[in-house]
């Protein structure tokens, strides 16, 4: 399915943070965030941005989410470009684009049950929508996101952090959005429980031809569910292209640095072992 | 609602209420007074609760009768203190039955002689300077009290919540520039304001409730805004704007709740700092119409008859026991919304 223009389009993002003036006079500096990053994503495939932590990846995401205005820049969505529109249009236009956060623990408010949590986009974007047709909705979400229905009346404590998540993106996809901005939707969970969550989002990307936009430091996760990658460093996009490529064969010195930083299973476990051997008794 | 349902926390903080022995016998005195002062009317009232004339009923608080119901000369209300009126209706076959108190706040008793008249067997705690009983104008003047300060304390609570979460979730310039008004606004003399605009224009109740709105609404500000401040960068907020839900429904179902525990602490003290004010406002004369029964006038009275001391001794009375037992529950209320505080 290729459309004219790509689900998701962001146009040389700048983002800064003004910064407390040093003293009273002095002029007041800037933290630049993202500089002039530009991404594109078409629809169906799913795109990583990695990096070190601070390197602008969650104001990336942010900014993506129409939650924090860039100062320079655009993010286009179907050809629309978000910070363009007013503030109703932009809300409007979120039916196509909703978000997973990264702590299941905080992103629930712990007084709603998920009946509640997850009525409550649909409730705000398409209120158009009837009783029933918001009950099958939410038992399609449930559904695919492996929950049974029952789970519906409880509270988010009663669930475990991978439940949890899992609710979260059962609320992302109940308007039926076309993109999914992930931020770091699995870094909060146990190791045992990432690859069931990360099983689940590559599982409904098949199925719904969803869309994500990806933002992780775990590279190893990044390389489990993203087509393409783009590696960040200090607001800026060092490398991007198809994952396999990207971690087979590494242009950029950072994005070497990155790869090879990461831990490799078994190989400490295996130099102190031969270490103890050498050892002499 | 989840504010209203008892969710566990909420019968946590009920249980840890009522293991507050004080707090509890208080509000249940209180209660019991309160609800007596709401059917004033039937129990200090100068006209009969009911009567029996020629074989039919007559309830008088409720209706209006002429005096020529009953036999009498005059197509004005029945005076049911008159002997010449009882002695109809004693000649109708009729009784009457008074209820506890046969005198209403504004009842004018001419048998006693000069007032204001000590207590008595007719009048519990004497008359006052104008010959009106002094049980009756007290349990009157509870009411209005306590009516007075629970509905103010109601009405700037909406206000100053809806202002404090204004505040507090835009933050930035706004927050800024509403907090130094707030704070020239809080700093003027409101008791002198309100004395020099009750001098211009009578006061009525609602219109010194609006006068007195007008200042109290700023005392809640502050703890709703710290609360909204702090929740607004909570995960699941950003969660919620993120996914298209409207600012007014985020304050509203998801930061107002956090903020309830503040407003519940803190909204009392509006409660007893009003009533205290409107005594004092009725005790420079500056407060309620002429004539209605209040606390703060009969403070005056008191001050002004030393001879009678029955009138200030009540007026005191009255008002120590009510905000005693207001402040023994607020303070149950407070240490039962402390989540460190446990009662075993």
């Amino acid at each position: 399915m290729r459309t004219a223009a790509p689900l998701l389009e962001v146009r040389d993002l700048v983002r800064e943070y003004p910064l407390p003036r040093p003293s009273l006079f002095a002029p007041r500096p800037v933290l630049r965030a993202v500089q002039g990053v530009s991404l594109t994503l078409p629809a169906g495939s799913s795109l990583g941005i990695v990096g070190e932590s601070g390197c602008g990846k969650s104001t990336l995401a942010r900014c993506v989410m129409g939650l924090e205005r860039p100062q320079e820049g655009q993010v286009l969505i179907d050809g629309e470009d978000i910070y363009a529109l007013s503030r109703a249009g932009l809300r409007r236009a979120r039916v196509k684009f909703q978000a997973v956060f990264q702590d299941p623990y905080g992103s629930l408010d712990p007084r709603h049950d998920v009946r509640r949590i997850l009525l409550e986009p649909l409730a705000s974007l398409q209120p158009e929508t009837s009783r029933a047709e918001r009950e099958s909705r939410i038992l399609e979400a449930l559904e695919a996101v492996g929950l049974p229905s029952a789970a519906a009346g409880r509270y988010p404590h009663e669930f475990s952090g991978g439940q949890r998540q899992r609710i979260a993106i059962a609320r992302a996809l109940i308007t039926r959005p076309a993109l999914i901005v992930a931020d770091e939707p699995v870094s909060a969970l146990d190791v045992s429980i990432q690859a069931q969550a990360l099983n689940l989002m590559m599982d409904l990307q098949e199925r719904l031809g969803l869309s994500y936009l990806f933002i992780s430091h775990d590279l190893g996760v990044v390389r489990a569910i993203t087509d393409r990658v783009a590696v960040m460093q200090a607001g800026k996009i060092v490398e991007e292209g198809p994952t396999q490529e990207v971690f087979a064969h590494p242009r950029h010195a950072y994005t070497r640095r990155l790869i090879g930083s990461a831990p490799k299973p078994f190989s400490g476990r295996r130099r102190r072992a031969r270490a103890a051997q050498e050892a002499p008794a | 609602m989840a504010l209203f349902d008892l969710s566990p926390i909420n019968q946590r903080r009920w249980s840890n209420f009522q293991a507050n022995r004080r707090a509890i016998w208080s509000l249940r005195l209180f209660l019991a007074i309160f609800v007596v002062s709401l059917f004033a009317e039937f129990i200090a009232n100068d006209k009969p609760l009911l009567v029996k004339y020629q074989g039919e009923y007559y309830t008088p608080i409720l209706k209006f009768y002429p005096e020529t119901a009953f036999g009498g000369d005059f197509e004005t209300e029945a005076d049911y203190h008159d002997e010449f009126l009882l002695d109809l209706i004693k000649e109708g076959d009729g009784w009457v039955v008074w209820p506890l108190i046969p005198y209403s706040y504004d009842t004018i008793s001419y048998g006693v002689g000069r007032a204001p008249a000590p207590p008595s067997a007719q009048h519990v705690l004497g008359v006052d300077d104008q010959a009106r009983d002094v049980t009756a104008r007290l349990i009157y003047g509870f009411r209005i009290s306590v009516l007075f300060g629970l509905t103010l304390a109601i009405f700037s609570s909406v206000v100053g919540i809806m202002a404090g979460a204004v505040q507090g979730y835009f933050g930035g310039w706004l927050d800024l520039v509403f907090q130094r008004v707030i704070e020239i606004w809080s700093s003027t003399p409101q008791l002198y304001l309100i004395m020099i605009v009750s001098a211009i224009i009578a006061p009525s109740f609602w219109m010194l409730l609006g006068l007195m709105l007008l200042f109290s609404w700023t005392s809640l500000v502050g703890v709703v805004r710290a609360e909204f401040l702090r929740a607004r960068n909570f995960e699941y907020v950003r969660a919620a704007q993120a996914l298209g839900v409207s600012n007014f429904t985020i304050m509203w179902r998801h930061l107002l709740p956090n903020a309830m525990v503040a407003t519940v602490t803190m909204a009392p003290f509006v409660v007893t700092s009003s009533i205290a004010t409107l005594t004092s406002l009725d005790f420079l004369g500056f407060g309620l119409p002429p004539g209605s029964p209040s606390l703060g006038e009969m403070t005056l009275q008191g001050q002004n008859n030393l001879q009678a001391p029955w009138l200030g001794f009540t007026a005191f009375f009255a008002m120590a026991i009510m905000m005693s037992l207001l402040v023994f529950i607020f303070e149950g209320v407070r240490d039962a919304f402390d989540p460190r505080k446990t009662f075993v």
